[in-house]
């Protein structure tokens, strides 16, 4: 198995949340290998370490120890810069609490990313419209977030998170807001982007959502209980 | 005292709920920022200590002055009749005249020079020869010691005005020499007397009351000082007219002034260091609410949960707003408690210095308190006002805003802005703060404070400097000194006689100095205005003053004889206008002049006129210039060409450096300022820095989520830094207006309260225009800090709960 097709490649990750004194471990050795183009569910309890593996993987939160590689960059020997730029070049997120700029409205905050990659306003403009367009929303182009149900905001998040083609698309609880049907053609939305070759990491409760992946990683206490080898 | 109904208990006991339900809001509010809380405190109580010590100057120096006319049983008007064969029944005159209630005071008295032993500074002083032995039973009317003990009956001793010893730092028991018609006296200093007849001013002369025994042996012609208390005090201006006009018909013409004189030489001491207080203290005042701002929207931003949980339990906007005033208001209050005892102390000091430690006398101690409590109180109830004003004005929109968002946006997150600019295909990316008005405000009122500060300064370097902006034009005061003609031998004619250089011989004199580049002659004289029942001082000019830049405030200057150009006060106290005639008497002469206009007039208190030498003599034939009023030459040091005419003199001249020398109360209250200054400097600092850094901390989620899409550190930082600036432009624009229109207002309400009229700031443009290019840079400077440490922190760490 060659390093360079892994996209991600864990090893013995630890993380714990300190409060003054008191750790709160939330990752306790996990190792996740994911290849170039798969499509991963990451499921498991309320609490399991499933948002806190997402950080670290984005490279929003370093871990205590193990190691790291995404999309071939040695994450823990990295700086804040460089870990910008590689968010920006390299990752898409869809935050479980959607994380929008409540003072841009819904096409500003989805044009962003691809304007900090250089993308021509026009160009980039155009691309958000799009995928407005696609995820039924684009007649709220308009709209603030705050003037936005939890759904319209899940929906602008994941476009956000999509407008740049990234490598890695890692998604937390990309349809927790939204009915059955949006949910549907947010996943057809999420396949597309698998088969043009992304890959995704997706987090879910739901395992009817975890069946679009094709492989589901169980994650408890902090470790990967089932599935964790890459399929050969 | 029966306790009230139930109806009563039950409004009383919901008032008290509410109340208290409110305190322990405004608690969890502001107990999220103690530095800036604290910062206000600080802010507040500097502003209270300005104020109130500016009140109790503005009420207290007057009152002083009463207290010190009253507690030494002073005259409410007095006379120095000269030498003349009806003297006596000049004197016998005044006591007779009617609505005099009694005649506490008749001294002899001359000018002599004094000087302490060793010293280099020579002061004519007002020396009077008191009776000793009675002094030390029953004092003196108008004369009260405040440090020492009276002179004792036959000894070498002098009581000395307490400004005048400072002035020349005579200590109690130190020695002083006083230079009379017939030989040098050595006198000890027995101790220090202030005076209800004298000015507080370095040019009034100074009293020093010497035994009468040793007054005879220094003066060789005295006056007589003949001080009456009157019926109706109110009456002291028109009483004075009066007698001088009765003893010019005796012959005699005799200077004659009232206590309502005096006040006005107070009214321009004290109204221009109340004036400077209180524009400190205002100054304070604004930094103080503007930190309050600060803190409020800082518990606004970091109690979102507190306030969206009151809006929950069915806490009202009002509520919030009350909450926020009563916070600072209370913080407020502390401050002023701390502040305006430290102000009373201050314009202890002041009051101290200006009537020469006057506040030390045991008898005068209590109402040299002055205003009293009301001051302090006013400040401390004004300050703590405001301070709830600002708390409140801030929370108002924060609670209405702030609950809505706080709930509306689950995650919280707070307005930012973010401006995108595409420049080629690389977008420049903005962050501005939305609540902008807090950075704004914290720099308007930063530079809006060094603006009124460095105007301050310039003007009054510039009246240092150039004192012809004050309407003085020459450096140098030239007077003639009387010395006793040596005896000689064969030749008795005028032996003993006091004897001075003849005017053509100063003249001369000072045309042979090569550093003296010209000059003018002035006299001075009191005469009467009978239309006004009052009297003013006329300046007679004499050679070559038509040339000189007078600083002209209404109509013109003197033109031609028969004309006068009025100080401001007279102008105001005679109520007339350029162009009236005017009918001024001395003694049985009387003339009619035309008023030309109005000038700048320093001494005084401008309760003075300006006329030509001919007009002046007209008005007293035979008339001798007193002083003459020199000019230099470019470069020329004052202090070299004041030794080189001393030594041409030949001891028969005295030469003063002239210029603006602020009154000596003046100058405390300007060292008190400078140290003040500093402070609210480093105030002013800290206020940019904590409205800034509040600002930007309230962009952290922002900054967060900007950074976990792909924006660099550096990126971030950059762009916060440059939002601020942005913002601080216009708070830099608003708050050089402000500190301009401060200082106009400012030096307009001095030259109306202080009676002098023209004083203008002059603006320091360049100094000016480094403040309004340096501060959106220090702002922007102020703003990396915060920004880096939201831009570097790991954005889950930072933004731990909204990201
Ligand atoms: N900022 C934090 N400080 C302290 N503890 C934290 C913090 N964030 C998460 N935790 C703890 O870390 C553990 C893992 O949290 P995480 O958010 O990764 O769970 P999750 O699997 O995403 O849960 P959910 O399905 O509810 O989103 C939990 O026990 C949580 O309480
Ligand atoms: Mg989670």
């Amino acid at each position: 198995m060659s390093s360079t097709e892994l996209v991600v490649d864990a090893r013995g990750l630890t993380k714990a949340y300190r409060d003054g004194e008191i750790r709160y471990p939330a990752l306790r050795g996990v190792d996740l290998q994911v290849r170039a183009g798969e499509f991963v569910a990451l499921m498991g309890p309320s609490g399991s370490g499933k948002s806190t593996l997402l950080y670290v993987l984005a490279g929003l939160d370093r871990p205590d120890g193990g190691q790291l590689r995404v999309a071939g960059h040695d994450l823990p020997s990295m700086d804040e810069t460089a870990l910008a730029l590689f968010r920006r070049r390299c990752v898409g997120i869809v935050f479980q609490y959607f994380n929008l700029l409540h003072h841009l409205d819904a096409l500003t905050n989805v044009m962003l990313p691809a304007l900090l990659a250089g993308t021509p306003p026009g160009v980039a403009r155009a691309r958000a419209l799009a995928l407005l367009e696609t995820l039924d929303i684009a007649s709220l182009a308009a709209k603030r977030p705050p003037q936005l149900s939890g759904g319209e905001r899940q929906r602008v998040a994941i476009a956000r998170a999509l407008i740049n083609e990234p490598m890695l698309l890692l998604a937390d609880e990309p349809t927790g807001s939204v009915d059955r049907g949006a949910a549907e053609h947010i996943l057809d939305l999420l396949a597309a982007a698998n088969a043009r070759g992304q890959t995704i990491v997706l987090v879910t409760h739901d395992p009817a959502v975890a069946g679009h992946a094709r492989r589901v990683l169980h994650l408890r206490n902090g470790q990967i209980v089932a599935g964790a080898a890459a399929p050969a | 005292m029966r306790a009230p109904g139930p109806a009563g208990w039950g409004a009383l006991g919901r008032w008290a709920a509410g109340l208290k339900a409110l305190l322990h809001l405004a608690r969890a509010l502001l107990g999220r920022g103690p530095a800036a809380l604290g910062l206000m405190g600080l802010a507040m109580a500097v502003a209270a200590m300005l104020i109130s010590a500016g009140a109790h100057v503005w009420r207290g120096a007057p009152a002083a002055y009463d207290a010190l006319h009253d507690a030494t049983g002073a005259p409410h008007a007095w006379f120095f009749l000269p030498e003349h064969p009806r003297r006596e029944a000049a004197a016998a005159h005044i006591r007779a005249m009617p609505g005099v209630a009694a005649v506490p005071l008749e001294l002899p008295v001359a000018t002599l020079p004094l000087a302490g032993v060793g010293g280099e500074r020579t002061v004519p002083a007002r020396v009077y020869g008191v009776d000793a032995a009675g002094a030390s039973a029953q004092g003196i009317s108008g004369f009260a010691v405040v440090r020492g003990r009276w002179p004792t009956p036959g000894q070498a001793e002098a009581l000395v005005d307490a400004g005048l010893a400072a002035a020349l730092s005579l200590p109690v028991g130190g020695k002083a020499v006083i230079s009379g018609l017939h030989g040098r006296l050595e006198v000890r200093v027995a101790g220090y007397t202030v005076s209800a007849l004298h000015c507080p001013y370095p040019d009034c002369a100074p009293a020093v009351l010497l035994p009468r025994e040793l007054f005879r042996s220094v003066a060789a012609s005295p006056q007589t000082l003949v001080g009456v208390r009157l019926q109706d005090p109110q009456d002291a201006s028109a009483f004075v007219f009066a007698a001088r006009q009765e003893l010019a018909r005796l012959g005699v013409l005799a200077d004659g002034m009232s206590f309502r004189d005096l006040k006005a030489h107070q009214r321009l001491s004290h109204s221009l260091t109340a004036g400077f207080l209180f524009l400190g203290g205002a100054l304070a005042l604004a930094s103080g609410a503007a930190v309050a701002w600060h803190a409020v929207a800082h518990a606004a931003v970091a109690g979102r949960r507190v306030m969206a949980m009151a809006r929950a339990i069915g806490c009202t906007p009002r509520q919030m707003t009350a909450a926020f005033a009563l916070g600072c208001g209370a913080v407020g209050l502390l401050a002023a408690a701390a502040g305006s005892p430290a102000g009373w102390l201050a314009a202890q000091a002041w009051q101290a210095g200006s009537f020469g430690g006057a506040a030390q006398g045991a008898r005068l101690g209590a109402e040299l308190a002055g205003g009293g409590l009301w001051p302090a109180v006013g400040a401390a109830l004004g300050v703590a006002g405001a301070a709830a004003v600002a708390g409140g004005w801030a929370g108002r929109g924060t609670a209405r805003a702030g609950a809505g968002a706080a709930l509306g946006a689950a995650g919280g997150g707070v307005p930012v802005q973010l401006g995108l600019r595409s420049a080629g295909s690389r977008p420049l990316i903005i962050l501005r703060p939305v609540r902008s008005l807090v950075p704004a405000l914290s720099v308007a009122i930063s530079v809006a404070t060094a603006a009124g500060a460095v105007t301050l300064a310039n003007t009054m370097a510039a009246f240092e400097r150039e004192p012809a902006l004050l309407g003085i034009f020459h450096e140098l005061t030239v007077e003639r000194v009387a010395v006793e003609r040596p005896p000689v031998r064969g030749d008795t004619s005028g032996a003993g006689e006091p004897s001075r250089l003849p005017p053509d011989a100063v003249d001369a004199l000072l045309a042979a100095d090569p550093d003296v580049s010209g000059f003018h002659r002035e006299a001075w004289l009191r005469v009467d205005v009978p239309a006004a029942r009052e009297s003013i001082i006329v300046r007679g000019l004499d050679g070559d003053w038509r040339g000189l830049p007078w600083r002209v405030l209404g109509g013109r200057f003197v033109a031609e004889p028969g004309e006068i150009a009025l100080g401001t006060t007279a102008m105001e106290r005679l109520g007339v206008e350029p162009g009236d005639t005017i009918e001024v008497a001395f003694g049985p002469r009387r003339a009619a002049l035309r008023v030309s206009g109005a000038y700048l007039e320093l001494a005084n208190a401008g309760i003075a006129g300006a006329v030509a030498w001919e007009t002046f003599t007209d008005l007293q034939p035979g008339a001798e210039p007193t002083a003459w009023l020199v000019r230099l030459a470019p470069g020329a040091d004052p202090e070299t060409v004041r030794r080189r005419l001393l030594a041409s003199g030949g001891g028969r001249l005295s030469v003063a450096t002239a210029g603006f020398e602020p009154p000596a109360a003046v100058q405390a209250a300007g060292r008190l300022l400078d140290g003040l200054a500093a402070l609210l400097g480093a105030m002013a600092i800290v206020a940019v820095v904590h409205g800034v850094a509040a600002a930007v901390r309230e962009q952290r989620r922002d900054i967060a989520i900007l950074k976990a899409i792909g924006m660099t550190p550096v990126q971030l930082t950059a762009a916060t830094a440059v939002g601020v600036a942005a913002i601080a432009v216009v708070g830099t624009a608003a708050g050089i207006v402000t500190g301009v229109l401060l200082s106009l207002g400012g030096f307009w309400a001095a030259s109306a309260v202080s009676g002098i009229g023209g004083l203008e700031p002059l603006f320091p443009w360049g100094q000016l225009a480094a403040i309004a290019a340096a501060a959106p840079v220090a702002a922007a400077i102020a703003a990396v800090p915060p920004a880096a440490v939201a831009a570097w922190a790991p954005a889950t760490q930072d933004g731990g709960e909204d990201i």
